[in-house]
């Protein structure tokens, strides 16, 4: 792939309606080298805490480069724990340093009275969780001064406490906190398998101009004698059931920010890029169709 | 109805404990709830072993896949991640190693860990502009003894009774496979690690040299550090001493 500058360079500004990737050290070099024409790059904020170092300068290198987008996995904002100052701080002092286009988080917690666990776990949908919840993203949202987008994650159980589906809470929420979404079409669909609802269904109720970005990535199926398990492993191409289901979530929300994660058993980046034009392809459909 | 903190209080406990029944929480649709909160414990396992792994990938090459595996599972039970930052969950593990392995034949896994924990800080401190050595020329001769340093914030010192610097560079993804045996008992080690435009400098330190850095980096005055450099290499040449370890650049601003 050669450097072709002129197309990948852009303003700091509003992240554009195209396909970026995940971003991973290992990739850190060929990218500043390759400078392939991917649309953005996502980082995983906590990736980019240091006070200094390489990869703090790896990543201003490539935000001149490409639009910027900042991910988020350890803030927890589903837990009764108080939030973490210093973990905030950190997010706030990378946000100046960055200027992202996104800032996003889970739908999740990830740790009990102190004690982390470092996933992302799933919530009850209450009511209670559910106040909780737009109460936790206010506090973010004021602090940080700025929108976040908050992300569905995939789930390998549901509480008998639940009285909201997944897909009313997150409504709910984006209304009433005034987050935006970032609809993760593959945690959708991993969801709906493992506990047997239609992924159409669920996109149909998600309020359209509420989401921002779209997340793809490949899973893996777990099969037992009696079952199987769709896990969110990351670790794979996007299957063509996860594409028909971004198709459609493109006709209800219109063309929207995509990403392609792939977190494990990390690929070349040419065809992470390869995973990305794939995507820009189905934008271009859908704004084909609406034009 | 159980409230959120106490779902989120059971799921803790069934994480951690099998038996801990928390049937009536979770829905069973074809698949038990232990078997469905296995794949949470499974991933909070990994995820944890690959943070120590990428931690501390000398001490994983040393110790082997199931003996470095084990003894996180018995870290993690004891020191769980307080953190929602994963890099820091390795930060007690040397201090757990020497528990573990002091005075054993293993004991050098816990001192390559401190090294490669060292290193981890060295990564990702501040930056921090070099020292103006002509202001020392302010201060009246008769105050010296008094002066205390600031060091760079991406310098960290390791000493050991064991090769460190060596075992290190050994296990490194791009060192020769041949390389001669290590001999653990060549004797001591010290290593001042620093950062300099995103690489890591690793320099072995004499031990007078050493004294005095570990000394002033702890906050001691110079007099006390030369004394201290003096304590284990009485015919040191102290003023040497400091003129190298200011050239390494670790001192970067001082007060009296």
């Amino acid at each position: 792939m050669s450097p072709t500058t002129d197309n990948v360079v852009r303003p700091r500004g509003p992240m554009p309606v195209r396909t970026g990737i995940g971003l991973r050290a290992q990739h850190h070099e060929s990218l500043l080298h390759e400078r392939p024409q991917i649309g953005w790059l996502e980082a995983h904020s906590e990736n980019y805490f240091a006070d200094g170092g390489a990869q703090i300068d790896y990543l201003m290198a490539l935000r001149a480069l490409y639009p910027l987008s900042l991910h988020g996995v350890g803030l927890s904002l589903g837990s009764t724990d108080p939030l973490d100052a210093e973990h905030l701080w950190r997010l706030k002092r990378l946000m100046h340093l960055s200027e992202p286009g996104f800032v996003s988080e889970h739908l999740s917690w990830g740790s009990v009275d102190g004690e982390w666990l470092n996933d992302l776990l799933p919530m009850p949908y209450t009511e209670e969780a559910l106040a909780h919840m737009i109460r936790r993203v206010g506090e973010v949202q004021d602090y940080l001064g700025r929108q976040i987008l908050i992300e569905n994650v995939s789930s390998y159980l549901e509480f008998t406490s639940s009285a909201l589906r997944e897909w009313e809470f997150l409504a709910a929420l984006a209304i009433e906190s005034g987050c935006g979404l970032l609809l993760d079409v593959n945690n959708v669909y991993v969801s709906s398998r493992n506990h047997s609802f239609d992924p159409r269904v669920y996109l149909s109720h998600i309020p359209s101009t509420y989401v921002q970005e779209i997340h793809l990535a490949g899973h893996t199926v777990k099969r037992h004698a009696d079952h199987e398990i769709v896990i969110d492993t990351h670790a794979a191409p996007v299957c063509d059931r996860v594409w028909d289901l971004y198709e459609l979530a493109l006709t209800h929300v219109g063309p929207t920010p995509t990403l392609i994660e792939w977190d494990a058993d990390i690929p070349a980046l040419s065809i992470l890029a390869a995973e990305a034009e794939h995507a820009d392809r189905y934008l271009e459909r859908t704004r084909a169709i609406a034009a | 109805m159980p409230s959120l903190h106490e779902t989120q209080t059971a799921f803790l406990g069934a994480l951690h404990d099998s038996t801990s029944c928390i049937d009536r929480l979770v829905v069973e649709n074809g698949l038990a709830a232990e078997r469905r909160v296995a794949i949470y414990r499974n991933n909070v396992r990994e995820g944890f072993l690959s943070a120590l792994r990428a931690t501390y990938p000398v001490v994983a090459q040393l110790a082997g896949d199931d003996w470095f595996h084990q003894r996180v599972d018995v870290y993690r039970a004891r020191f769980p991640s307080r953190s929602g930052n994963l890099h820091y969950a390795g930060k007690d593990f040397p201090s757990f190693l020497y528990g573990q392995l002091r005075g054993g034949s293993y004991e050098y896994f816990a001192d390559v860990a401190r090294f490669e924990w060292a290193y981890q800080e060295v990564l990702i401190a501040a930056e921090h502009s070099s020292f103006d050595i002509a202001a020392l020329g302010n201060v009246a001769p008769e105050h010296y003894a008094s002066l205390v340093f600031a060091t760079h914030p991406a310098a960290r010192l390791v000493a050991s009774n064991y090769p460190l610097l060596a075992i290190w560079k050994a296990h490194q993804p791009l060192s020769p496979t041949a390389s001669e045996p290590l001999c653990l008992d060549s004797g001591p080690s010290r290593v001042l690690l620093i950062r300099r435009d995103d690489h890591v400098e690793m320099r072995e330190l004499c031990e007078a040299d050493c004294a005095l850095l570990q000394a002033l980096m702890s906050g001691a005055t110079l007099g006390d550090a030369v004394d201290s450099a003096l304590a284990v290499d009485a015919a040191a040449d102290v003023a040497a001493s400091l003129s190298r370890i200011v050239s390494l650049g670790t001192l970067v601003a001082f007060h009296l």
